[in-house]
């Protein structure tokens, strides 16, 4: 069955004229949590307009696993690799909270960005947009407090979950944001003191939207699903910078640390 | 494998950690250090010196590592 514009919720897909929408082979397909939807180093067969849910890129190293990025409604899980002609990502791309999506094969696509400038051009905006939001999560990592990024990130995932209650472990939070995970213990006790959020085992409901919005300031700006109409001169409510104090950047190298107190149990593996 | 509860303090603020998180008790030591120097890296005022300390407790609520970290600004 033809699948009508009027009835697709990505953003992306809205802001196509019909006449470019109707070029689209599209399918729609369910996306349960934890599908593989574009795997590192293999080539992308399939593009996934999101409708519904969340897809994360992660970085996979021997470190460990870290989310670099997040798609949901706004845009096309694959596109950055695809729409720059490399075909391939090193980057892991995954279901993260489960929904449905719009896929197209990776050739019908390009042929179709080959005929139409508008449609390229209206895709190479959504690359844009996750370029920006991935230098928005580099500036957080970089200067932000664990509690302003995990107020980021929580903002960011509720824009696309469309509810204030998410089922998230704090194991899964410390991937997510590359942190120990008692950092995630801390933080959330945190926003929960300021009554932002309530946190249950497993789960965490979202009770102040504009608080959260007010701690995360700047590093939020470009994180949200945004309408492609408001690309340029958006602006959000927020604190100001957030600033790194020198004596804390040489406390972290290690240059003023004396240790007043150590006291151990008798188990081994703690000495 | 156990759970364990990370209570820290970054000289002003306690933080009692009621969730816990699994892990192996050679973990243990490497959770506390990185927990200790997220804190001190982000909570250390220009120009203050601060003591960051740590608890670490098993199920039962007995304490089986503690650490403390004081940075002295001079």
């Amino acid at each position: 069955m033809q699948i009508q514009q009027s009835s697709v919720r990505n953003q992306l897909l809205k802001a196509l004229s019909l006449e470019d929408f109707k070029r689209l082979r599209l399918e729609r397909v369910e996306l349960p949590v934890k599908l593989v939807l574009v795997e590192p180093h293999v080539p992308i067969d399939y593009l996934y307009f999101m409708e519904k849910g969340m897809t994360s890129i992660t970085t996979d190293t021997s470190a460990g696993q870290i989310e670099i990025g997040m798609i949901g409604r706004e845009g096309l899980v694959g596109a950055s690799p695809v729409m720059l002609g490399v075909g391939h990502s090193l980057h892991c791309h995954f279901v993260q909270m489960p929904g449905e999506g719009l896929r197209i094969a990776t050739q019908d696509l390009l042929a179709v960005v080959e005929q139409s400038s508008s449609v390229r051009h209206t895709l190479m905006r959504g690359v844009q947009a996750l370029m920006d939001q991935m230098g928005q999560t580099a500036f957080a990592n970089a200067v932000c407090t664990i509690e302003i990024r995990l107020a980021r990130w929580l903002l960011m995932c509720r824009d696309r979950a469309e509810g204030d209650e998410m089922i998230l472990t704090h194991e899964f939070l410390a991937k997510m944001l590359g942190v120990r995970r008692p950092g995630i213990s801390v933080a959330t006790q945190i926003l929960e003191g300021r009554r932002l959020i309530k946190a249950k085992r497993g789960r965490i409901i979202i009770l102040d939207r504009t608080g959260l919005k007010a701690l995360a300031g700047e590093s939020y700006g470009s994180g949200g699903p945004r309408k492609l109409d408001a690309w340029q001169g958006e602006r959000r409510d927020g604190p100001s910078r957030i600033t790194v104090s020198p004596s804390a950047t040489a406390a972290t190298n290690g240059t003023m640390l004396s240790r007043a107190d150590v006291s151990r149990n008798l188990n081994p593996c703690l000495l | 494998m156990g759970r364990y509860f990370f209570d820290v303090s970054d000289g002003e603020t306690q933080f009692h950690d009621t969730a816990g998180i699994d892990l192996s008790p050679c973990d243990i030591v490497n959770e506390t250090r990185s927990l200790l120097n997220l804190l001190a890296y982000e909570r250390l005022p220009q120009g203050v010196s601060r003591t960051f300390d740590a608890h670490v407790r098993d199920s039962r609520g007995e304490v089986v590592y503690r650490k403390t970290v004081r940075l002295n600004c001079s």
